[in-house]
């Protein structure tokens, strides 16, 4: 049976530990492998760091949302923030987050990192700003 | 959620042994520390990650920030790791072949 979950949260460093843990925890429910987890854990603070370092450059404090849904076939995650324009799938390399060279190196990793570990890695405009990150961790059921 | 750090001097290294979770908000912890040290005129590091339970890219990119730094001054910034997890992420990035990577202190400082 799917289940999903919703959180909106505003868009500060210190949730995006608490948004891991209560979100990988839906992981475990939907029988992931232990591996799975830690992907999923690992995945979702990368998409949640990207959309909190992409409104921090913008100066906006308009809610974080993050959609969670798990089947049969896995979990899959969609991240919206209201940070900048979204611009042709390179959203880490936006002006702003570029602007200090120490904030550019410490956030450029986050969505290749998504990649490496997802399936279906899709990112698109959310609305006239903004962008969505979505993507789905296969369940890989254990044996038993 | 939490990180402690912790530095101890061992023959050339500064060893800082991390416990705990690293990212986006516990991870200007370690910077701060790497940074304390490089200003201090410590410029070989042994990061120990053995008991770090959660490593994402904000924590990566504070390593390779400190990497730059003790490059800078003809330094080493090596780190302990043993945990798949954590490993992995060293892997995906690339980095396993931009740091050295031990199993222990032990291993590090003998090396």
């Amino acid at each position: 049976m799917a289940e999903t979950v919703e959180i909106r949260l505003s868009p500060r460093a210190e949730f995006v530990g608490a948004v891991r843990q209560v979100l990988s925890a839906l992981g475990r429910l939907a029988e992931m492998s232990a591996d799975s987890v830690e992907d999923l854990k690992l995945a979702i603070s990368e998409a949640v760091t990207n959309a909190v370092t992409r409104e921090a450059a913008e100066g906006s404090d308009e809610e974080i949302r993050i959609v969670v849904s798990s089947d049969e076939a896995g979990v899959t995650v969609e991240v919206t923030d209201a940070g900048a324009e979204f611009d042709d799938g390179s959203p880490a390399e936006d002006e702003a987050s570029i602007s200090s060279q120490e904030f550019s190196f410490e956030t450029g990793l986050s969505l290749p990192i998504v990649r490496g570990l997802t399936e279906h890695l899709e990112m698109r405009p959310a609305g006239s700003r903004g962008m969505t990150v979505r993507f789905t961790i296969k369940t890989d059921r254990e044996p038993g | 959620m939490d990180l402690e750090v912790d530095v101890q001097e061992r023959d050339r290294w500064s060893v800082v042994s991390l416990r705990g979770e690293i990212d986006v908000y516990t991870a200007p912890r370690l910077r701060q520390a790497l940074i304390d040290l490089v200003e201090g005129g410590k410029t070989n590091i042994l990061v120990d990650m053995s008991k770090v339970d959660f490593l994402d890219s904000t924590g990566l990119g504070v390593l390779v920030g400190g990497l730059k730094r003790v490059k800078a001054q003809d330094g080493s910034l090596e780190i302990v790791a043993t945990q798949d997890k954590i490993l992995k992420i060293f892997e995906i990035t690339g980095l396993s072949k931009v740091f050295p990577i031990h199993e222990s202190v032990d291993a590090a400082v003998s090396a």
